[in-house]
């Protein structure tokens, strides 16, 4: 038998055409073929297999989306168009159409958040000067830009001021950041809070309720550590994103840059199972039960840098978004809609833009005062 | 942490067939290893390797509702893993060394003829990489082994006529001792009676 021949044979077999004694032929010689040997490291290999296993996760996905980027663009041309008529012609006088004269009362969130002290007292953070907001223990607090305060300087003795916490929080349609005594970052999204001491202990140990992304300053021999509602997150030198809503089905963590020890709440951090992410992944808590996935960081952190970004989203887990940053209530009419979005839109955009980008799925909205009505 | 870990093979086939997309994750997470590897000791090109191992799930996610797996997930992967090495072989004429050692394996008669032996060998075969691996990433696949041969499989093996093995399986072990150690040489034993 000649090349030519066996190359046919194996054709026919891939093609299922072999009778039963050649498939005996075709699958002994192939037991006894010799192997090669592994020349890639297991990260290599790992690595591989995330990249394939990030692959099928998008193609088992179901199938019916609706892209909202033409649509985005299409609207941001015409609101600039429209805009820009509008100033020359009428100079400050604001655009109007007919939606304008419901949702156009409705504006687009932007940096607000009030700062309780370890006495008790609050202060608008939103009203507050430029500069000091307070002195205490040698430590100050700055307002150092619009949207962001500064912790400056130790606090006297540390064990003892590791007792007294700090809590900002934002409302619906209010964003913050801050700078934490030890340097690490933090960037508040709407309805959310976070807790902290104002000198951190042995372990750097915060609280948080809703959404907010940190950037964390590494210090191996002091834990960071960020409790949520399901998750306890232990940084290992890191840049994160942890959406803990009280209103959202599920609890998550994605990493973006470093390594994260993700634990499930009230588990014994000794003991209890911890998740190690790596960048690009995401720990999901539902029910108690942590899965950890591939995901596309980007649509993760996309708040914080002024977008809202839907993947594949339907439309109530959009409709939460919206609800916290226009500060509004939504109620649904009808059976709910089985269409998904992607895409992305500026967050300051006002809200009848982006209601008209999602009417174009045929779904429409009303609005009463603080409530948006969803019909399908 | 999720519950498909602890399903059985057959299980996790009867949710793949209904579409269930947790299923489809599982098995994939169980058999990577173990078909990667094998691909890529038979190919020796890490993204050859790759590339069919992704099609290989696709596929098997787009024809879960007309494959009959209920009985064999394992048996399905291995074989599908190795038809696609085969079609590789076929196409890259240039392998002629693999290829024309096929013309001398023909001539001689300790072909395997028994289908269920074959199928056996090549488990064998494959599993054995995953001694390849440390043994944290073993784990998931060695555990789902132990469900699965304490489920249907037995069964499966039960049902192979002795008399009709018994000179087969002397020559899959001929042809395998070499390559498999002594472990995974008595698991073939042990799948195969």
């Amino acid at each position: 038998m000649d090349n030519q021949e066996i190359i046919k044979l194996l054709e026919r077999y891939y093609l299922g055409q072999c009778t039963e004694q050649e498939k005996a032929w075709v699958e002994t010689w192939y037991l006894k073929q010799p192997e090669k040997p592994l020349n890639h490291s297991i990260e290599e290999l790992t690595k591989d297999l995330d990249e394939v296993e990030q692959h099928l996760i998008h193609y088992i996905r179901p199938a019916k989306r609706i892209s909202i980027w033409p649509r985005v663009a299409v609207a941001a041309a015409v609101l600039f168009a429209f805009i820009a008529g509008a100033y020359f012609l009428f100079q400050r006088q604001a655009p109007k159409t007919i939606r304008d004269q419901t949702a156009g009362v409705i504006t687009p969130g932007g940096n607000k958040a009030t700062l309780k002290l370890a006495d008790g007292q609050q202060i608008s953070l939103t009203d507050a000067a430029m500069g000091t907001i307070s002195e205490k223990g040698g430590q100050t607090i700055k307002k150092t830009s619009d949207g962001t305060i500064a912790y400056q300087g130790n606090s006297s003795s540390g064990e003892a001021r590791a007792q007294a916490f700090n809590t900002i929080t934002t409302p619906r349609g209010g964003q913050w950041s801050v700078v934490l005594p030890d340097g690490t970052k933090v960037k508040l999204d709407a309805a959310s809070s976070i807790t902290y001491p104002v000198s951190f202990g042995k372990v750097r140990q915060v609280e948080v309720a809703g959404q907010a992304y940190f950037e964390v300053v590494h210090n191996a021999s002091w834990p960071f550590r960020v409790t949520t509602k399901d998750q306890v997150i232990e940084d290992i030198g890191t840049a994160f994103n942890v959406n803990a809503y009280g209103d959202e089905p599920a609890t998550k963590t994605v990493l973006v840059e470093g390594a994260v020890d993700v634990f499930n709440s009230g588990a014994d951090l000794s003991k209890g199972t911890r998740l190690r992410l790596k960048p690009g992944l995401q720990a999901l808590t539902q029910n108690h039960q942590t899965t950890v996935s591939a995901v596309n960081t980007g649509d993760a952190i996309a708040w914080k840098d002024g977008y809202f970004r839907f993947s594949d989203e339907n439309i109530e887990s959009i409709m939460r978004k919206l609800s916290r940053w226009y500060d509004l209530d939504v109620e649904y009419q009808g059976n709910s809609s089985q269409v998904s979005f992607n895409g992305e839109i500026p967050r300051n955009t006002s809200l009848s833009e982006v209601l008209k980008v999602l009417e174009a799925a045929k779904i429409h909205f009303s609005i009463e005062g603080k409530k948006i009505i969803v019909k399908y | 942490m999720k519950a498909y870990s602890t399903l059985s093979d057959v299980e996790l086939t009867d949710l793949l067939m209904s579409g269930d997309q947790g299923a489809f994750t599982e098995i994939y997470t169980r058999y990577k290893w173990v078909l990667f590897l094998h691909a890529l000791k038979r190919l020796g090109d890490r993204e050859q390797a790759k590339d069919i191992v992704q099609e290989l799930f696709t596929t098997l996610w787009d024809r879960r509702t007309e494959l009959d797996l209920r009985s064999h997930l394992s048996g399905y992967l291995y074989a599908a893993i190795r038809n696609r090495v085969i079609k590789i072989f076929t196409h890259q004429r240039v392998v002629t060394g693999y290829i024309a050692s096929l013309g001398t394996a023909i001539h001689e008669d300790d072909c395997i003829t028994d289908h269920k032996v074959r199928q056996s060998s090549l488990a064998a075969l494959i599993e054995k990489e995953i001694n390849e691996l440390p043994e944290k990433m073993r784990e998931v696949f060695v555990l789902s082994r132990k469900h699965h041969l304490s489920n249907k499989e037995i069964a499966l093996k039960l049902s192979i006529k002795e008399s009709t093995v018994k000179r087969q399986v002397s020559n899959a072990l001929k042809i395998l001792r070499t390559k498999l150690g002594l472990f995974v040489w008595l698991m073939l034993l042990l799948r195969i009676f």
